[in-house]
């Protein structure tokens, strides 16, 4: 103390200068304790940061690709400008003929889905809820699961032909498998607690199905219904570039025939960002229906 | 026949075996009981005694081995709306806000919405939940989710109401004032109670009567009367004839937690 008080008369100018010095290095510590927050397993942030980082990733995207092509690293052909992208996108959305390419794939693709919903929500409760179920399916679904869906587009087209069945077709074959299975450990995850206190409430082992099982798995099939939808983009793109007229895929196959690159970058950014979309509209819808899943205590 | 033998709960000979690869493995030996109508019985045992396997099998979600369970002349099997219980495990259905959980068992018994509501408010005024009623059990704490239950098991009017370890994950704080509302709900309401615990102070002062359980096999050993006057509260825990009840139980349970310890040695 009393040292200080001595500095302080004698040489005022450097206590002020350590003061700053000592404020920076305060607000270094507060960055360094918030940072250690931040990536503590399972921490939060604050929504401005998450917009800020997400919004930061897509921008050191573009500026990759813009020095990519700007400093001429990569030759036009196969990466296109960024300006040339844009051209083209905004050619091609003026055009009739895109949108209508958009609107055929996304009919397809949430047709297939819709049909492999239907049929898997049944049959994953079932398999997830009874031993015999489980036994006959399980392990059918388990093979067929395996089998590459593109594979079968030949086949497909043998048999069913080039139309829009034969490309829901392929979805189906896709994603149904899957949403069965990935299903069934959604509804055995339901504690076995839960059943037996409905039970001992009157529940009958009947509805005990639909008044128990199923909704307490509902956030857990909507989130594999997110995921699964995912995978059906790519089967279409895929059933597309074989034997299509028309859609997105086909735009791709048609525009690696002129070698126009911008064209496939313009068909693929679509697809991302329409998957964004939709991967955006469930977690918004999940939160919203499912606010009482998230345990506050 | 004589009416008299017939009232109640009646558990006869019953006995659960479980098989394994080192030989049969005697869960529950010939385990005879009767609890009267109104009555508060405490199973109290060490874990691994076999008491939460004898209360599921009254409450139908286990077969016995052997034996069976009469209520009131009848033989019951599988589980029933006459059989509330409570697990340990918190159970609410989270989709449901409190009200329509205690309403739950009411539906299925198909009685009418304005009732269903009804009787849903008196069992929630009867835990001291009003104002809760629309909240969703995961804005809830545990003591608090457990109130639920209770009154939900409650709400469908069962003749016996079963509890396996309803305090057990709540602190202790909680868990007292939880005993003491139980007793309260008890006496505004009076059905047979069937509790299993593991803790002395909470089957001594709840109970009418404590059935002492040993492990391997799992038998009744011994069944304390508990004559503390009724109605009980917090200060029942110090007197002295409580904790002669406790030095009596702990005795006992003391021994059988030893042979316990002493088998996990030799076995290892």
């Amino acid at each position: 103390m009393v040292n200080e008080k001595v500095n302080m008369q004698v040489e005022p100018m450097f206590i002020a200068k350590e003061q700053t010095a000592n404020r920076n290095l305060k607000t270094e510590r507060k960055i360094i304790t918030k940072l250690k927050d931040a990536f503590t397993p399972k921490g939060r942030i604050k929504k401005v940061y998450t917009i800020l980082l997400a919004v930061g990733a897509f921008l050191s995207i573009i500026l990759l690709w813009m020095f990519l092509t700007a400093s001429g690293t990569v030759d036009a052909l196969f990466l296109p400008t960024i300006e040339n992208t844009v051209h083209v996108a905004i050619d091609l959305l003026s055009d009739g003929d895109f949108l209508k390419g958009i609107e055929m794939t996304v009919y397809r693709v949430m047709s297939g889905f819709f049909i492999s919903v239907v049929i898997a929500i049944p049959l994953g409760l079932l398999i997830g809820t009874y031993a015999p179920a489980s036994a006959l399916l399980e392990y059918v679904f388990s093979f067929i699961r395996y089998l590459p869906a593109s594979a079968f587009i030949p086949l497909f087209i043998l048999w069913i032909g080039i139309d829009e069945s034969e490309k829901i077709a392929i979805i189906i074959l896709g994603s149904l498998p899957q949403l069965i299975l990935m299903i069934a450990t959604n509804v055995r995850n339901v504690p076995m607690s839960m059943i037996e206190v409905s039970y001992t409430l009157g529940t009958s082992k009947w509805d005990v199905l639909w008044k128990v099982i199923l909704p307490k798995a509902m956030p857990d099939i909507v989130d594999t219904l997110r995921t699964v939808l995912g995978w059906a983009w790519t089967y279409v793109i895929v059933a597309e570039m074989v034997g299509a007229s028309s859609g997105i895929g086909y735009m791709i196959i048609q525009s690696q025939r002129m070698m126009d690159t911008s064209r496939i970058f313009v068909g693929i950014l679509t697809i991302g960002f329409i998957g964004m979309i939709i991967d955006i509209l469930f977690k918004e819808g999940h939160n919203q229906l499912f606010y009482w899943n998230k345990d506050s205590h | 026949m004589n009416t008299q033998i017939e009232q109640g709960l009646d558990v006869i000979g019953v006995s659960k075996i479980y098989p394994s690869k080192n030989g049969d493995v005697f869960a529950l030996d010939e385990i005879n009981l009767h609890v009267k109508p109104k009555e508060f019985v405490s199973l109290l045992g060490t874990s691994g005694c076999g008491k939460s396997t004898l209360l599921r099998i009254i409450c139908g979600l286990e077969k016995a081995t052997q034996g069976k369970i009469m209520h009131c002349g009848k033989e019951l099997t599988g589980p029933g709306a006459d059989r509330g219980m409570v697990f340990q495990a918190y159970t609410l259905f989270p989709w449901m806000s409190v009200s329509e959980n205690i309403q739950f068992g009411l539906k299925q018994q198909k009685i009418n919405t304005k009732n269903a509501k009804e009787i849903a408010a008196h069992y929630i005024d009867l835990v001291g939940l009003r104002g809760f009623e629309h909240q969703h059990p995961n804005s809830l704490s545990g003591g608090m989710r457990q109130r639920v239950a209770i009154a939900r098991a409650l709400a469908n009017n069962p003749d016996i109401l079963l509890l396996d370890e309803p305090f057990g994950a709540l602190d202790m704080q909680t868990r007292g004032v939880m005993q003491e509302l139980l007793l309260d709900v008890w006496q505004k309401s009076p059905k047979m109670i069937l509790m299993v615990t593991h803790d002395i102070d909470e089957a001594i002062f709840l109970a009418d009567r404590v059935a002492l359980m040993s492990s391997r096999p799992g038998k009744i050993k011994e069944i304390l009367n508990i004559s503390l006057e009724r109605p009980r509260d917090y200060h029942v825990k110090t007197t002295q004839k409580f904790m002669e009840y406790k030095a009596q139980a702990t005795e006992l349970i003391r021994t059988e937690s030893m042979k316990l310890l002493k088998g996990v040695q030799t076995g290892a």
